[in-house]
């Protein structure tokens, strides 16, 4: 069904909205959820309270993707899980992924500076449409889907190992665009 | 900042973004260079007949006797604490598979490990004394019989997979016999099987300068867990017809001098931005990026025993204005060491691929033997193959690829370190069984054993086996077995062996993926 007509089903409340959206991005927000939370169970629950919230939220909310709503939706709930409860280290993949991004961090200047939330988006985004598409699609993949870097090297053809330094060049170059743009700690 | 707004600056990228990467479909070539459509000329028939005499000589100086890298990081640190991890790890011997489809084939599989090396011989010195000698190698016969439980003739394409360096290769390639007769097979290369760590002996992604072969099962059993492995075996080699320009710096004229070293040093500006510089037959040099300035220096301009060989400087991207030629004392090339040297500079253009075959032809054929020796050339190796793998550590970890390893800097002799990197060879070759018939396969082959080179385990070699790592045949059973044991004890093992007791041959479980064994040479 189209993310059209599934919306139409949101704003006429209907029932089959839910039943609908799961038919057609469960699979997407479950792999999202569990390369974040790397336990079924908790991934199945945020992929639960994902069609709530779309549910209390369409309408008067009329995404223009839904599979990038739903994902930002499950992302937000996974992490917020994450926070929650990191200390019990049961999510192998949110920690791998952060300490990867930690990476990205530019490098410390004399003093604080603020950086509003939006204007890192939008310098990362900047910095991706710079980039080859093969480059680009392969960090969105694995941070913004999570999918492993070694599925991410079969897809692609290549060893792991390649895949990996490839992924640490990509850190590196946005660490730069980032220190660039006047991005600090 | 922490890598949390980072994750959270990500969420909220724009729907396009996220979109596109869902869908995208990646490039599965070489980031650097397109494929060449020539693929098939890297394919060529090989005769394999058997052990080959003479022992190779490692292709860069100093590196060590053939037969292990010389530059293997042990990256078995734990120095074999189990039973299968060593710090030189030969790898299991693999079974044979196929390319397609082999349903309908039965394989029953029995591997032989004779331990005849071990028995100790006398070896005649050249002034006619004597020495003895043994080694620590077994003769593995790997045999196999294939039936066709089908009702039509089965044409099957078979690899034999080998784990192994490309030196070890010229005496130890696996020979292949079909019903008792001896089989041609082309050898095909997968990539170096093994990693790069720091000086160390970590993994700092930012000094990956030493090799860290793979020291164990399960190394093995990560690099074939999919088919990703095998299949760069067969993937177009990198493309090197590329443009190069060449300045060969030879002739070296150098006045009379009481310098210990007099050496010549050739000097250029050049934006390292728009051009990679590479060096052949250099002995050192510097290379200031931040300033623009390249310099190369070759020594022993008067050496009666090294005489001069022509030095190289290959440009890939723009040229250079000029250089400069000074003689110097000694390969410091300080100021104040000046002396009375030069020589002829020529230049010219041509291809790296030409360039490339040009050095390595040289370094087999002996032009070069007083660097390099020359006994690979000797040994049936495909000389394509040798292009090969060159140019894929150029590409894929030298200066030429996307992300070079701080390992190489642009020298090509780097490059014959491809020949002792350890790698999967699979030798291929067809085999028609016919229906309801049975079709037996052998693979026979030397295989030294897995050792630490110091420890508790340093007299231990080990042998290893994959029932059906990366193999897609239908194995109906697998037993093993061990003859000319009289000169070995059997240590720990997990096959079950015992010989001083008779226990000589058992049958495998196929739900076990590899067995291992540790011997001693029998005092």
């Amino acid at each position: 069904m189209e993310d059209q007509a599934i919306i139409e089903l949101y704003f006429a409340r209907s029932e089959d909205a839910v039943g609908e959206t799961d038919r057609k991005y469960g699979a997407f927000c479950r792999r999202v959820a569990c390369n974040i939370l790397s336990v079924r169970e908790d991934a199945e629950e945020c992929v639960n309270d994902t069609y709530h919230a779309a549910w209390n939220a369409i309408p008067p909310e009329r995404p223009a993707s839904l599979r990038a709503y739903l994902g930002a939706i499950t992302r937000n709930l996974s992490v917020a899980r994450w926070r929650t409860e990191h200390a019990q280290k049961r999510f192998a993949g949110m920690e791998t992924l952060l300490s990867e991004l930690d990476e990205c961090v530019p490098a410390r200047e004399g003093t604080e500076a603020d950086f509003a939330r939006g204007e890192l988006t939008e310098a990362i985004a900047a910095w991706l449409r710079g980039l080859a598409p093969d480059d680009r699609a392969l960090f969105v993949r694995r941070y913004w889907y999570g999918d492993a870097v070694k599925a991410l090297a079969k897809e692609c053809g290549v060893g792991e190992n390649q895949m990996a330094q490839r992924m640490r060049r990509l850190r590196r170059g946005l660490r730069a665009a980032l220190e660039e743009g006047g991005f600090s700690v | 900042m922490n890598g949390i707004d980072l994750f959270d600056s990500i969420t909220a990228l724009p729907a396009e973004l996220v979109e596109e990467a869902e869908t995208h479909r990646f490039r599965k070539t070489t980031p650097w260079l397109r494929y060449a459509a020539a693929a098939a000329a890297l394919i060529l028939a090989v005769g394999v007949g058997g052990v080959l005499t003479g022992r190779i000589h490692p292709p860069m100086a100093g590196s060590g006797s053939g037969g292990g890298s010389p530059y293997a990081g042990g990256g078995g640190d734990e120095g074999g604490e189990n039973g299968y991890s060593y710090m030189h790890y030969v790898g299991p011997v693999l079974p044979l598979t196929a390319m397609g489809d082999a349903a309908g084939v039965a394989v029953e599989r029995h591997v032989d490990y004779d331990f005849s090396p071990y028995e100790t011989r006398t070896e005649n010195l050249g002034d006619g004394g004597t020495y003895e000698a043994w080694s620590s190698a077994a003769i593995v016969t790997d045999d196999y019989m294939l039936t066709n439980t089908t009702e039509d003739d089965k044409t099957l394409t078979l690899l034999y997979p080998a784990a192994m360096t490309v030196n070890e290769a010229v005496e130890q390639l696996p020979a292949i016999a079909v019903d008792g007769v001896k089989r041609e097979t082309a050898i095909y290369a997968g990539p170096y099987s093994g990693g790069f760590r720091d000086a160390s002996g970590g993994h700092d992604p930012n000094e990956r300068v030493n090799l860290d072969e793979i020291s164990d099962w399960e190394g093995y059993a990560s690099l074939l867990s999919g088919d990703s492995y095998q299949a760069a075996a067969f993937a177009p080699a990198p493309d090197l017809n590329v443009p190069v320009t060449v300045y060969k710096v030879d002739d070296y004229v150098c006045a009379p001098t009481d310098a210990v070293y007099p050496s010549l040093q050739i000097s250029f500006r050049v934006d390292y931005n728009q051009t990679t510089v590479m060096t052949y037959g250099s002995n050192g040099g510097s290379d200031d990026a931040q300033h623009g300035k390249c310099s190369r220096i070759v020594g022993g301009l008067t050496n009666e025993y090294r005489p001069a060989e022509p030095m190289y400087i290959v440009l890939y991207g723009d040229d250079i204005d000029g250089y400069t030629l000074q003689g110097y004392a000694n390969m410091g090339g300080d100021p104040g060491t000046e002396i009375d040297a030069s020589a002829t500079v020529t230049r010219y253009e041509t291809t790296l691929d030409a360039f490339l075959r040009q050095i390595i032809d040289g370094m087999l054929d002996g032009r070069y033997e007083w660097q390099y020796g020359a006994d690979l050339a000797a040994s049936e190796i495909p000389r394509e193959l040798l292009y090969r793998l060159a140019a894929e550590l150029l590409t894929q970890y030298g200066v030429l690829s996307d992300d070079p390893y701080e390992r190489y800097f642009g020298r090509l002799e780097e490059l014959f370190e491809a020949y002792s990197m350890r790698r999967i060879l699979y030798l291929s070759f067809d085999v028609t069984v016919p229906a309801g018939e049975s079709v037996r396969i052998t693979a026979a082959m030397r295989r030294d054993g897995s050792h630490d080179f110091i420890g508790k385990k340093k007299n231990v070699d080990g042998y290893d086996l994959a029932t059906r790592l990366g193999s897609t045949l239908s194995f109906t059973a697998q037993r093993a077995s061990v003859s000319h044991t009289d000169e070995i004890v059997m240590g720990e093992n997990s096959f079950g062996f015992d010989p001083d007791r008779g226990v000589t041959e058992v049958a495998l479980d196929p739900a076990v993926e590899h067995y291992w064994m540790q011997v001693m040479k029998r005092q």
